[in-house]
């Protein structure tokens, strides 16, 4: 099937320039050219993936993020001409999964999207699609997360990390396998680790479960959690 | 001996590259049309919209340049950001009669 990527982005130029380079790559596009419209243009396509540009007019990107992740865990990848991690992070902290900074060329945001779209395959290992260690519960094939029985919206990044710790709770994760597992193809700052950890983190604390994601100085992090 | 603006995209797809290729010229009016009547107000963030935009088209001392004149205009008007508005129309102008002396393809 033909996955769906949506483009909100101010500029016509660059717009068309993506739809362009992504439907050549064999992919679907819709277009939006504001927040509200994006919104809507999302609900009508449910797309697979949506590259939002930060600098939008009155409603900015990361508010339409912000109203992305309370309905939808498509990954979520940034277009800005902001390059300063502070930005970055707040990317992040809004619930973005990546981040692309202007000018761009055409061929590394497809290599982008690829590479975040096939994430999901990467992240599925065959012989296991469940996972429970103590209150928590993942199942893969669903994509849901639960603590305690009840289900936590986490996005797709944070899912994905919640996943490698799980996998096997009592490995280390190397910062540099989290990245290729989970980000695959990684250009920026590694320490994008960092924050989405701790946002994965805050999520199962403050929905009343443990403390996940254990730091084993120099080396990576461990799920943390008594079986 | 500077580079045409917009010089071969050679990690581009065909279809990326045909389209860059053919689009320029219109972005390069476009962004000169767009300075010569947007207001000082709005100056700023046209010059950030533009930066990126040029950029993308691998237009990239064009680029600069209006990422010079977003800083400049910030501050609002000022003789810094009236000389970054000229330097910057020089080069949109420039690479547009550079491109447009090359001609198709």
């Amino acid at each position: 099937m033909t996955e769906t990527v949506l483009v909100i982005d101010d500029a016509a130029d660059v717009r068309a320039l993506l739809s362009v380079a992504l439907k050549d790559a064999g992919y679907r596009v819709v277009e939006a050219a504001n927040g509200p419209d994006g919104l809507e243009t999302y609900h009508a396509h449910q797309p697979d993936l949506i590259l939002l540009d930060i600098g939008l007019g009155s409603m900015d990107g990361l508010e339409v993020c912000r109203q992305l992740r309370a309905v939808s865990s498509a990954p979520i990848i940034f277009l800005t001409s902001r390059s300063d991690e502070v930005d970055q992070l707040v990317g992040f902290a809004a619930g973005g999964d990546d981040y692309i900074t202007k000018p761009f060329s055409a061929k590394v945001v497809v290599a982008r999207v690829n590479s975040m779209l096939r994430r999901q395959l990467r992240m599925a290992p065959e012989e296991r699609t469940r996972f429970e260690v103590g209150p928590l519960a993942l199942d893969l094939e669903s994509r849901t997360a639960r603590l305690n029985g009840e289900p936590i919206h986490l996005t797709r990044t944070e899912f994905d990390l919640l996943t490698c710790l799980m996998e096997n709770p009592e490995r280390v994760c190397t910062r540099e396998s989290l990245l290729t597992r989970v980000w695959g193809e990684w250009y920026g700052d590694s320490h994008v680790v960092e924050v989405h950890m701790s946002r994965l983190r805050n999520k199962i604390t403050s929905a009343g479960g443990p403390k996940v994601g254990a730091v084993v100085r120099g080396v990576g992090w461990r799920l943390g959690v008594e079986a | 001996m500077p580079a045409d603006p917009g010089d071969a995209e050679p990690q581009e797809s065909p279809a990326v590259a045909a389209f860059l290729a053919e689009r320029r010229a219109d972005v390069l009016r476009r962004a000169i049309e767009t300075l010569e009547t947007c207001s000082t107000a709005d100056l700023a963030g046209e010059a950030h919209r533009l930066a990126g935009t040029l950029g993308v088209f691998g237009l990239d001392e064009a680029s600069a340049a209006a990422r010079a004149l977003m800083a400049a205009a910030r501050s609002g008007p000022s003789p810094d950001m009236s000389r970054e508005l000229a330097a910057t129309l020089e080069v949109l102008r420039g690479n547009a009669a550079s491109l447009q002396g090359r001609g198709p393809g």
